[in-house]
């Protein structure tokens, strides 16, 4: 493939090597952090920061997350990594974020590349540059910041001098998008435990490599080795069908080996890391500002439509004396007044009565408030939401995700209307008066009628909390209907479903909004299904998807997640040059039903779920047949714990062993019980 | 030691360098959070009254974004732990009435220590001071220094030098409307001159917070802005004394 070669920078140079340089630069920021709107997202020194003193010899990591600094600082996975990073003495991590409008217009105006928080050295000085990839409409902020920063957005402008540009999150088991702009892919979890193969075993291979005075060419070969990189350099792309598909370079394939399917890397039990142990507390208001601790990775519940219950199985859950030794570590060095139980799905950690019961109770005297932020309908009940209002009434939102019953067995949700309306009774009785459902649109197998059933379920909750609240309260009751459209996504069983279009959308949203017209107590709020249309663009995306992000961004397209920056017409415009060049109308395509037998892109990548489990889940989708949960039923042969050697970890089965070890004794022991 | 119940505590601190660029509501956040720290850290500090309980915090007039400062002021209230110390683990120490300032002391130095272990680099605790009067705003005033870089320092010292010298009034751009600012008697411009080795000039100005006479140094500015022959830019601004007619820290 032929993507037009964008240069951008001036190209490769130390220039900022001396010390009197580097206060120039630090100086000329000073000057321009007066003319910007919240300085503070640019100035480091932030509580539990590191204090550690870069040296010569340390390899030095921008961790950036491709949004503005409020958004990005909120990420548990990157203060993980800059935790860990930074404990190692031969590493050195700091962090970046895209500036604001303002900033980004005065870095340019006064000739300053982008610079690294707490070094405050431009980043293209640096040795890696690794992003986190947690949404499809942050690939154009991404380039961005390459750009900003000076470093040519594709990787076969780099010379040896600019940074290895590394890339991992959520998002990277379509790393096919992203393929020209990045020089190593992380495929899994990078905070994985595993010495001499994980990511500080990566960045060490870099530095030795680095510091024997191999040149870029040769650390990227050096890194083959690591069965969990995808490093796109060493592949072609073909085109099979509509897409294009990644596979071994010939060339390249008769020197070194390399993976057809690039493996995951698994962090096989969560109780191994136990960070962040100190979060950094943010000057500015940031989007979660509370402490964040992980209880559980994974979710085995099967919804057909959920990405993250592909990508992060199996179900693994942290001890609860583990979590509470965080928790009263966390606020002990953040002084936060808020703390929050984080995973895909709280209320099913298996000891989550008894832990948030004990959390509560030991907080409440110190007011100190506790958090539940993901709800299932059916694992939540009276009990929980006292403990969650002990101090503080935070915010409760539930998914049905579907409105009728036929629908949520399409999506294997099975969710019984009398668990959702008994859990409802619970919280109203318990004193919320404002509750969120949140709900998809366009669902496969969708008809207009599971659409009316989202309304009258919305009234049937509406009716519920009038009949319960007093006459004070029923004023102030409020039902908020979340509505987003369904973006298929790789590795699901809806991999192959055909998106609805904008058209069909909209339509369905009109619906809703007929039905809510004279409802004054339901507040109907919809995603914008022009954002969901290029997410389905992109996230279902090959090589060509990535240069169409390139022709957005070069034609202006930045900050695609903010409703008030989002264009949508420079991404029609994008896409019509893609079909002029290459014959393929991206639309189209992410709206036709896929081939069950053809290549997908994304299967350069393998979290470890087989492909004929997806397709007997796309099949049984479509009888309306449900899977059960493996935690509690049988093996759904998924393939993750077969292919990987890993197994659901329930907090029961560990606390034994958990009692008697200490938080650090266990970092210690990498190797655990798994 | 009932009677150090609410004993309050004026901390008089510094904001220098980077973290200059925190607004009041940055700075007001900091605090809370270090404060909430060293509540649990076994310094009992007292908390406001209602549905989400903060720390009673009272501050001295704000300082503007951008601006270093070596007089800034905060009062809390103290419970005191039992035995006094901030280590609450171990064995209490017994204490009698007539140790209880030096019960107090040891509290207050150990605070100290605490918070400035635990602020960031840029905030600095100079001294923590009890029975603090209220902060009376009309008989406060502040001395500023403007900082500006230049790599040839006669210019602007002339600069500065002529406009503050040759007129004692000037209009400038006040948000909506243009208004005139006295410099005899509202500033007092005691010293123009170079700043010792650091390559910058600097300007000493004194305002009071009082209601007729706003003169900011953002005022002083604009007033230098408009009248200077060349350009240059301030590179930095600290608030650098304080002064009060009710007392003195």
């Amino acid at each position: 493939m032929n993507i037009n070669k964008t240069k951008t920078g001036n190209g490769a140079g130390n220039t900022f090597g001396d010390t009197s340089k580097k206060d120039v630069l630090k100086n000329k920021i000073n000057r321009i952090l007066y003319k910007v709107r919240k300085p503070a997202a640019y100035i480091n020194g932030e509580l539990n920061t590191t204090l550690k003193d870069p040296t010569e010899a340390q390899l030095k990591i921008a961790l950036c997350y491709p949004d503005v600094y409020e958004i990005g600082q909120s990420n548990i996975g990157l203060s993980i990594l800059y935790e860990m990073i930074n404990e190692d003495p031969d590493l050195y991590a700091d962090r970046v974020y895209i500036p604001r409008s303002d900033m980004q217009a005065e870095l340019v105006k006064a000739n300053i590349p982008l610079f690294s928080l707490k070094l405050m050295e431009p980043v293209r000085d640096l040795d890696v540059l690794g992003f986190t990839l947690q949404s499809e409409l942050t690939y154009t902020n991404l380039l961005r910041v390459l750009d900003l920063s000076r470093i040519p957005l594709l990787a076969q402008d780099r010379q040896d001098a600019h940074p290895i540009v590394m890339a991992g999150g959520p998002l990277v088991y379509n790393p096919e998008p992203l393929r020209e702009f990045i020089d190593v892919f992380f495929i899994g979890e990078a905070d994985a435990v595993d010495p001499g193969n994980d990511l500080i075993a990566v960045l060490k291979a870099i530095r030795t490599a680095k510091a024997g005075g191999a040149g870029r060419e040769e650390i990227l070969r050096s890194l083959l080795k690591y069965d969990f990189l995808y490093i796109p350099k060493y592949y072609d792309t073909v085109q099979k069908g509509s897409y294009f598909i990644s596979e071994p370079g010939r060339s390249n394939n008769e020197q070194f080996a390399i993976p057809p399917v690039v493996k995951r890397k698994i962090l096989s039990d969560i109780n191994l890391t136990g960070r962040p142990k100190k979060p950094i507390v943010p000057f500015i208001e940031t989007q979660h500002d509370r402490l964040n601790v992980e209880i559980m990775r994974g979710c085995t519940r099967g919804c057909r439509f959920c990405y993250a219950g592909m990508i992060y199985r199996p179900f693994r859950e942290k001890d609860a004396a583990r979590i509470e030794e965080e928790i009263e570590i966390g606020l002990n060095s953040t002084g936060h007044s808020e703390f929050s139980l984080a995973s895909l799905s709280t209320s099913d950690y298996s000891c989550i009565r008894d832990l948030s019961s004990k959390l509560s109770d030991k907080y409440r005297q110190e007011k100190i408030a506790m958090a539940l932020p993901s709800l299932r309908l059916d694992s939540f009940d009276i009990e929980l939401a006292q403990k969650v209002a002990a101090v503080k009434r935070t915010g409760l939102t539930f998914a049905p995700e579907a409105g009728s019953k036929r629908m949520r067995e399409v999506i294997n949700k099975n969710l019984d209307e009398q668990d959702l309306m008994s859990t409802m009774e619970d919280i109203f009785r318990t004193g919320w008066f404002r509750v969120k459902l949140y709900f998809m649109i366009g669902l496969p197998y969708e008809t207009d009628e599971d659409i009316d059933a989202i309304a009258d379920l919305a009234f049937k909750v509406l009716e519920l909390g009038l009949s319960l609240a007093g006459k004070a309260q029923r004023n102030r009751l409020k039902i908020v209907i979340n509505v987003a459209g369904f973006v298929p996504k790789p590795h699901t069983p809806f991999q192959w479903v055909g998106m609805a279009t904008r058209e069909a959308i909209q339509h369905k949203i009109s619906i809703l909004k007929e039905h809510f017209k004279y409802a004054k107590q339901i507040d109907l709020k919809w995603h914008d299904p022009k954002m969901s249309e290029v997410e389905g663009l992109i996230s279902r995306g090959d090589a060509i998807s990535g240069e169409l992000i390139l022709l957005a961004y070069e034609g202006g397209a930045l900050f695609d997640q903010w409703s008030e920056y989002f264009n949508y017409d420079i991404w029609v415009k994008a896409a019509q040059v893609i079909e002029e060049r290459y014959g393929t109308d991206l639309f189209r395509r992410t709206y036709e039903p896929l081939d069950e037998d053809s290549a997908l892109p994304w299967e350069i990548a393998d979290p470890g779920i087989d492909k004929d489990f997806l397709l007997v889940e796309s099949k049984k989708a479509f009888e309306l047949a449900s899977t059960e949960d493996c935690r509690t039923g049988k093996c759904t042969l998924c393939g993750v714990c077969m292919r990987y050697k890993v197994s659901n970890i329930t907090a029961k089965d560990s606390l034994d062993v958990s009692s008697t070890a200490s938080l650090a004794s266990k970092i210690d022991a990498p190797e655990g019980r798994s | 030691m009932s009677q150090l119940r609410g004993e309050k505590l004026r901390i008089h601190y510094s904001v220098l360098g980077r973290l200059k660029f925190l607004s009041l509501l940055e700075t007001t956040e900091l605090w809370e959070r270090v404060m909430r720290q060293a509540r649990t850290n076994g310094i009992d500090l007292l908390l406001t009254e209602g549905f989400n309980p903060r720390i009673k915090m009272s501050f001295s007039p704000p300082r503007s974004v951008g601006m270093e400062s070596l007089c800034e002021y905060l009062d809390v209230r103290l419970d005191l732990p039992v035995d006094g110390r901030l280590d609450r683990g171990g064995e209490p120490t017994k204490q009698n009435d007539s140790n209880t300032a030096n019960t107090l002391d040891s509290a207050i130095s150990d605070f100290e220590q605490f918070l400035n272990t635990h602020l960031p680099a840029g905030f600095a605790v100079i001294k923590i001071a009890t029975d603090a009067p209220k902060f009376n705003a009309s008989a406060v005033s502040y001395e500023y220094k403007l900082f500006f870089p230049s790599s040839d320092l006669s210019k602007p010292l002339a600069a500065l030098k002529a406009i503050f010298r040759s007129n004692e009034e000037f209009i400038i751009d006040h948000k909506d409307s243009p208004r005139t600012i006295r410099i005899e008697g509202d500033v007092t411009l005691d010293q123009i001159e170079e700043g010792k080795g650091n390559g910058t000039v600097f300007i000493r100005a004194t305002h009071s917070l009082s209601a007729e006479k706003q003169i900011t140094p953002s005022l002083l500015l604009n007033v230098i802005k408009t009248h200077q022959p060349f350009y240059f830019e301030v590179e930095n601004i600290r608030r650098s004394g304080f002064s009060s007619s009710v007392y003195d820290l």
